[in-house]
């Protein structure tokens, strides 16, 4: 009975609330990186412009103005018009939204799933696990373009199918860890302890795998945002993600570079967002990733 | 082969009638029927796939309904522009990471590995596409150094390298990146193994440990990885050709979307898949070939 | 043979230190060691008691947070302030090294023969002849077919195999001095008498000095002459073999002794340890190192360093309280 209770007590190294606690120390770390902190920089400017942007926004992004087409730089137009005269400061902020949207819906769907079907994986039967570790690879080693640009041209374009499309070819990055997790504790004395005395799978996975891949999860999905946006904003320009007259950072760089030769600014103002966000969510991931690697590699 | 025939499956399934698709809703019913004869849809849905699957395997991809032409002749038309483009861009990545990745991996935490370090992962991260966009601006109209749309005369090699510059750097920068952390990576790790310590202690000259014995052995994973790899590459050609308005299954990919030509989209997607297959599998052959504890075991 | 020229590995007062990120650790502290010519030292200790940082000293391989002071002389040449070409040099053709684990110490993605061909690219020879060599050596260390082994891979050789083959190619040069880091370890003990034989056999063929790493009593007792044993970095005894498993002074030789299987007599079911642990070497205690886990420790040994007393040539020991056991 006692060693019923000693291990009632231990979770298997981390609990939810160990998890939590550790955040603001995880915060000191990743600023004193250079790297990091401009990562860490980088996507809270993401969010903030992301929620807040379409108030920010000086102009209606939608108005047109065709007087103004195409004009460079002014106090009016922070960045310029568009071809239609649209103000592309206020189509860059909206644009911020709809990619923060997209790449939250879509990564908290994928990270959804794939624990789901990670979880069945490492818990399930063997046969279960065979099929889905073979479903997880030909997902995961496919082009996702071109998969993505075949799926518009039967469902036709529209944000949702996007989603779709990303979760169903990122869903398998979180898929892998979580099976690798489980099957890592499925045996262990805790584990069987638990299920002796009829804890349920559910139980199992939110207090014992779960926490302990936090971490490692947190990390995926900032290297997977640059990922989803690359692919949203891919599909837009090519016109098969979010529609006109919706800005997206992709609209607004298909729309330039059909003018690219008369105004450099719209690809300007479209492009570089898009850098800057790829770039600083894999900075922040990068820096993460090398706190949590043990710090043998930094030793030697 | 999971890949190809769910995939294959998926696009048969398309909702509502791919004659209507085809011609458009003004279509007479009888035009229709006759399409819909024509491409076979009238007959059970097992029949159609396995028709399909037999056609296949003939090098029988169907006939495109708008020019007429056999679509396989189509693809293969275009196959041979992206598979320029990706080989070129692949190998030029590979020329520039690898020797990076060596490099910073022997200069490890100087000033130059960390250069290196974050102007990879920058590499990396940033979306092919965008580079493609910037380096037309930059390159072909501020600095009309090199061209921007199309890939030259054929039977001109000079005109054709040119065009293929710009593209194959746009893709290859990600490639470059990620090589050069991966062979960093991979050769610091061998670097601490044991041999390469009895090695040195053999006596053998540093250039020798470093190029014989380790190198080989760091570079042996990067063949997998550049063959799954090829993967990547060709969503981000589709992207770079319909920037540079190469010729590609790219864009003929895109063009038959726009045209609502579903076949041939089809057909692409296909070929793309088992041009992708091929690519792993002669990985795994290489690296057969070249590691001697997998050719003993098969 | 080794010929004329050769006088010895001395060192004198090596100390290595390791700064890592927890402080300093003090992993080797002030050893002397001599191996005379065509004599086998045996280094004796427990994990932990500093055999890798001697040895990885010696051959120009400490890591780079290492800070080694003392003198390691070979042939009265300082090989601590012998720059790297110079060193390798010598490493390979004077010096030579067994590692302790064949599987690893053997380039996995090259033939056997590759590699044996390859060290050999000082020696002058043509191809072939470095091919053939390399065969004859493959056979005087009984290595079944030879001629065949040379293209095969490590991962094709049983272990005993390996160990072998590093054996050959650590005595294709006929060094002065054979390093042989715990040779047989990773072997089952069939294999372990016929290393030793084997080592034996070249051994006396050669003429080299051999100084070998290793806490398997047995082997030391077979093929050393002279016996260092090592404790948590410093030197607890040395003498020569018959004095230290005959007439062993320091405590820890004693219980090292007692409790090696293979010299147990009686048949038991419980095998004797030594009680404790290796001490932390970040903070050294001022007292005798062994004290906390020596059974006849007094307050002097736990308060001041024990002077190493010399007993005789070669025969050392740092104990406070040797002369009186050793009467007892």
């Amino acid at each position: 009975m006692a060693a019923v209770v000693s291990w009632r007590f231990e979770t298997s190294r981390v609990g939810i609330s160990g998890t939590l606690g550790r955040i603001p120390a995880a915060l000191r770390l990743v600023t004193r990186s250079r790297l990091g902190a401009f990562g860490l920089m980088i996507v809270v400017a993401f969010i903030l412009i992301g929620i807040f942007g379409a108030w920010l926004a000086p102009h209606d992004p939608n108005a047109i103005n065709v007087r103004a087409r195409l004009a460079p730089p002014s106090w009016t137009n922070l960045l310029g018009t568009d071809q239609l005269g649209r103000d592309i400061l206020s189509r860059v902020l909206v644009g911020t939204r709809v990619s923060l949207l997209v790449a939250l819906s879509s990564i908290l769907l994928a990270a959804a799933l794939g624990i789901l079907m990670g979880l069945a994986s490492g818990y399930g039967p063997r046969w279960l696990d065979r099929i889905l570790i073979a479903i997880f690879d030909t997902v995961r080693s496919f082009p996702t373009l071109m998969f993505g640009i075949a799926v518009i041209a039967l469902f036709g374009p529209s944000i949702w199918t996007v989603i779709a499309i990303i979760v169903t070819t990122t869903f398998p990055i979180y898929a892998r860890i979580v099976r690798t997790q489980t099957m890592a504790i499925k045996n262990t004395e805790f584990i069987l302890a638990e299920r002796s005395i009829g804890a349920s799978p559910v139980r199992i996975a939110f207090v014992h795998v779960l926490p302990n891949i936090v971490g490692q999860l947190f990390i995926l999905a900032s290297m997977d945002v640059p990922v989803v946006i690359m692919i949203e904003s891919g599909l837009s320009f090519l016109g098969l993600g979010i529609r006109p007259p919706n800005a997206s950072w992709g609209t607004i760089l298909n729309d330039g570079y059909a003018f690219v030769r008369n105004s450099p600014w719209p690809v300007i103002a479209g492009g570089v967002p898009l850098i800057l966000t790829t770039i600083g969510f894999t900075f922040l991931g990068e820096t993460l990733r090398d706190l949590l690697d043990p710090k043998l590699r930094n030793e030697r | 082969m999971l890949a190809v025939t769910s995939l294959v499956l998926m696009i048969r399934l398309v909702p509502g009638d791919p004659a209507t698709v085809l011609l458009g809703p003004r279509a007479t019913e009888a035009a229709k029927a006759a399409l819909r004869a024509q491409m076979g849809l009238d007959q059970p849905f097992p029949i159609q796939v396995v028709g399909f699957l037999w056609n296949v395997l003939h090098g029988d991809l169907g006939m495109d309904v708008i020019s007429r032409r056999p679509i396989a002749d189509i693809v293969m038309a275009q196959l041979p522009y992206t598979l320029t483009l990706i080989g070129v861009a692949m190998a030029g990545a590979a020329l520039i990471g690898i020797p990076l990745g060596c490099y910073s991996a022997l200069r490890r935490n100087s000033w130059v590995d960390n250069v290196i370090g974050v102007l990879a992962v920058s590499a990396i991260a940033m979306p092919s596409f965008v580079i493609a966009i910037y380096f037309v601006l930059i390159f072909s109209i501020q600095l009309n150094l090199l061209p921007a749309i199309g890939s030259g005369a054929p039977g001109n090699i000079l005109e054709q390298v040119r065009h293929l510059i710009l593209p194959a750097l746009a893709i290859g920068l990600n490639w470059v990146g990620y090589l050069a952390r991966f062979v960093r990576s991979s050769m610091i790790e061998v670097l601490g193994e044991r041999h390469i310590r009895s090695a040195r202690a053999h006596g053998l000259r540093e250039s020798r440990v470093l190029f014989s014995y380790a190198l080989p052995l760091a570079i042996l994973p990067t063949i997998t990885v550049i063959g799954v790899g090829i993967g990547s590459l060709l969503s981000a050609a589709v992207l770079t050709e319909i920037v540079f308005a190469r010729p590609g299954i790219g864009k003929l990919m895109f063009d038959s979307i726009t045209q609502r030509n579903y076949p041939v989209v089809m057909a692409v997607v296909l070929v793309t898949t088992i041009l992708f297959i091929a690519c792993t599998t002669l990985a795994d052959v290489i690296n057969g070939l070249v590691d001697p504890r997998v050719r003993q075991t098969s | 043979m080794t010929g004329n020229a050769f006088k010895g590995l001395n060192v004198r007062g090596l100390s290595v230190d390791y700064q890592t990120a927890s402080g300093k650790v003090h992993a080797l502290r002030n050893v002397d060691l001599d191996v005379p010519a065509g004599a086998v030292v045996g280094i004796v200790g427990e994990s932990g008691c500093g055999k890798s940082s001697l040895i990885s000293s010696i051959i120009g391989q400490a890591p780079d947070n290492a800070q080694i002071s003392g003198r390691i002389d070979f042939n009265h040449q300082s090989l601590l302030e012998l720059p790297p070409d110079r060193m390798r040099d010598l490493m390979g053709q004077r010096i030579s090294v067994v590692f302790q684990d064949p599987m690893t110490s053997l380039n996995p993605i090259r033939s056997i023969g590759r590699q044996m061909i390859d060290i050999q690219y000082r020696t002058g020879r043509g191809r072939a002849e470095k091919r053939e060599y390399a065969i004859e050596m493959l056979k005087k260390v009984g290595v079944s077919d030879p001629a065949d082994r040379m293209n095969q891979y490590a991962f094709q050789l049983s272990g005993g195999m390996r160990q072998r083959v590093s054996i050959a190619m650590a005595l294709m040069a006929r060094p002065d001095l054979l390093i042989a880091d715990e040779p047989t370890t990773a072997l089952d003990t069939t294999l372990e008498v016929q290393i030793i034989r084997l080592l034996k056999e070249l051994q006396k063929e050669i003429g080299c000095s051999i100084l070998l790493v290793s806490h398997h009593l047995g082997m030391i007792a077979e093929l050393c002459d002279y016996v260092v044993v090592l404790y948590a970095g410093e030197v607890a005894e040395a003498g020569t073999v018959r004095d230290i498993f005959h007439h062993s002074l320091h405590p820890y030789t004693r219980r090292l002794l007692e409790c090696d299987p293979g010299l147990i007599e009686k048949v038991t079911r419980r095998l004797p340890t030594i009680a404790g642990e290796i001490p932390n070497l970040l903070q050294i205690s001022p007292g005798c190192i062994f004290a906390p886990r020596c059974d006849c420790a007094q307050q002097a040994c736990l308060a001041r360093r024990p002077p190493l007393l010399q007993l005789g040539p070669g025969r050392r020991v740092a104990c406070h309280r040797a002369a009186e056991l050793d009467a007892a």
